[in-house]
């Protein structure tokens, strides 16, 4: 009994231990940032309040992105640097492969906006970026109140999800699906699942709107 | 025996799972709200809610002064603080005399120190960052940081400062008029009886609140919940309760009559 005991305990070390070893390997090919939130936090004033129409005129590019690996990280200026992907440009025109800067970093974060990491899918409103080392880099105009999380439901449709319904309460689309329980928990279940910090906000999530209706509203601007 | 090895095996097993667990992030902020102040009751509402929006004023109750008096000192390494900048601190100083006395220590041994930055890759005109507590939440140092990038006021000074009290930024459209509004479009240019109310909540001036029942939201069964708030500074309470009606079907408590939906709070209608 004791020898069988042992065996299975041992078993189950291996298998663990193993488990670990391939999840290490998984993240040594991701680089995330030293941190999600910041050792301080940071209350900003910004510039003019944008809505959608405003952030769409006034930037160079708009796309979905993938945030990539973290790149460095100026703790003078509180800004991050990732690698990001265009996935589909809206506005403008962008290289595929740029650097993502984000107001943030390990030193000090604003509240509820914490620092992205490898995966994260977004529509973003952009604007080149001067006096950076990094190749093509691109900030992000109007920080977070400008940002949506790109998710999607069990059939793979795509939405854009409103964080904190700064820029959502702009949009002129009649179509909120917030209020679609059975998109918008799938939806959001997909947001809370694609990033463990996520479920650590307090995120009112009041907005989401399908792809279409932010596509139409992107063209016919 | 069996048993006891048994016993120690299990637990070996899970003492190792639950290490192998581990998250790798560290979460270092946790909400620390609490007492008078608004609520994200978003659960009830259909509409965008940040704590604070519905007041018309923000605190955190873990990142605030000692007292009613503030002292800032400017970076003396800063070569680009100009005199024109210095004035705009001392001026935006000034807008809060009568609620909160703020000091410039020439010596260099203010509490919170003031200096520029130049980044033109930013949506930040200027910050209050860089700042630590002690257990009480009091300030022992901070800093804010004006983006050269970017035009600066007294107002935004005055703003900045306003987070050294203990007042978080504003970011609703109905409060374009406060002071702690989020961005430099708002019309205030000086602290509001609002954001005053803010301070002297924080600050402790304002402690002995006069309560009073308003209207919070309505169930699936059309009877309403009240919440308890500050006749006087307008913060609210956690404490929402639903309404008791007498014969008449007005509410004993709040007096809201049943079906009635004033919306008192000041929610975006949008």
């Amino acid at each position: 009994m004791k020898k069988i005991l042992c065996m299975i305990f041992a078993t189950v070390f291996l298998l663990l231990v193993s488990g670990c070893v391939i999840s290490t390997n998984e993240s040594e090919s991701v680089v995330l940032p030293p941190c999600r939130i910041g050792t301080s936090g940071i209350q900003a004033t910004f510039g003019d309040k944008y809505t959608f129409e405003s952030a769409l005129a006034e930037a160079d590019v708009v796309a979905r992105i993938e945030v990539g690996n973290w790149i460095a990280e100026d703790t003078n200026l509180y800004k991050t640097y990732y690698e990001a992907r265009v996935l589909q440009c809206f506005k403008g025109e962008i290289p595929e492969n740029f650097t993502l800067l984000q107001e943030g970093c390990s030193v000090g974060t604003m509240k509820n906006y914490p620092l992205f990491i490898s995966g994260n899918e977004l529509l973003v409103f952009l604007n080149e970026a001067t006096e950076i080392e990094y190749e093509s880099p691109y900030w992000i105009i109007g920080s977070f109140t400008t940002l949506l999380d790109v998710s999607y439901d069990e059939s793979g449709a795509r939405y854009y999800v409103d964080r904190y319904g700064i820029l959502g309460e702009s949009i002129n689309i009649p179509s909120n699906y917030v209020h679609e329980e059975n998109v918008s928990s799938e939806v959001l279940s997909v947001v809370v699942a694609s990033d463990p910090i996520v479920s650590e906000m307090q995120y009112s999530y009041p907005y989401i709107f399908s792809e279409a209706d932010i596509v139409t509203l992107l063209e016919n601007k | 025996m069996k048993r006891k090895f048994m016993f120690k095996a299990v637990v070996y097993i899970l003492a190792v799972f639950l290490m192998l667990q581990t998250s790798p992030y560290a979460f270092a902020h946790s909400s620390s709200q609490e007492g008078i102040l608004a609520k994200s009751y978003m659960a009830e509402y259909e509409g965008y809610y940040i704590g604070g929006e519905d007041v018309g004023w923000s605190i955190d109750e873990g990142i605030h002064t000692n007292g009613t008096t503030l002292t800032y000192s400017f970076l003396s390494s800063d070569s680009y603080l100009t005199s024109e900048y210095r004035s705009y601190v001392t001026s935006g100083a000034s807008k809060w005399s009568g609620t909160v006395t703020i000091t410039n220590k020439t010596d260099g041994s203010g509490t919170g120190k003031i200096g520029t930055v130049y980044d033109p890759n930013t949506y930040i005109v200027a910050a209050f960052c860089n700042f630590s507590t002690n257990s009480s939440g009091h300030l022992t140092s901070w800093q804010i940081l004006m983006n050269r990038a970017y035009d600066q006021s007294a107002t935004i000074l005055a703003h900045e400062l306003g987070h050294a009290i203990g007042l978080n930024d504003l970011y609703a459209s109905k409060n374009s008029g406060k002071l702690m509004y989020g961005y430099t479009g708002g019309t205030a240019t000086g602290p509001t009886s609002s954001d005053k109310w803010g301070a002297k909540v924080i600050t402790g001036v304002h402690s002995s609140h006069s309560w009073g029942y308003k209207y919070d939201s309505t169930t699936s069964t059309g009877s309403n919940r009240h919440v308890k708030y500050c006749t006087s500074c307008n913060g609210l309470t956690n404490t929402v309760a639903s309404c008791t009606y007498n014969s008449s079907n007005i509410c004993t408590v709040c007096g809201i009559p049943f079906g009635v939906q004033p919306w008192s709070i000041g929610h975006e209608t949008e």
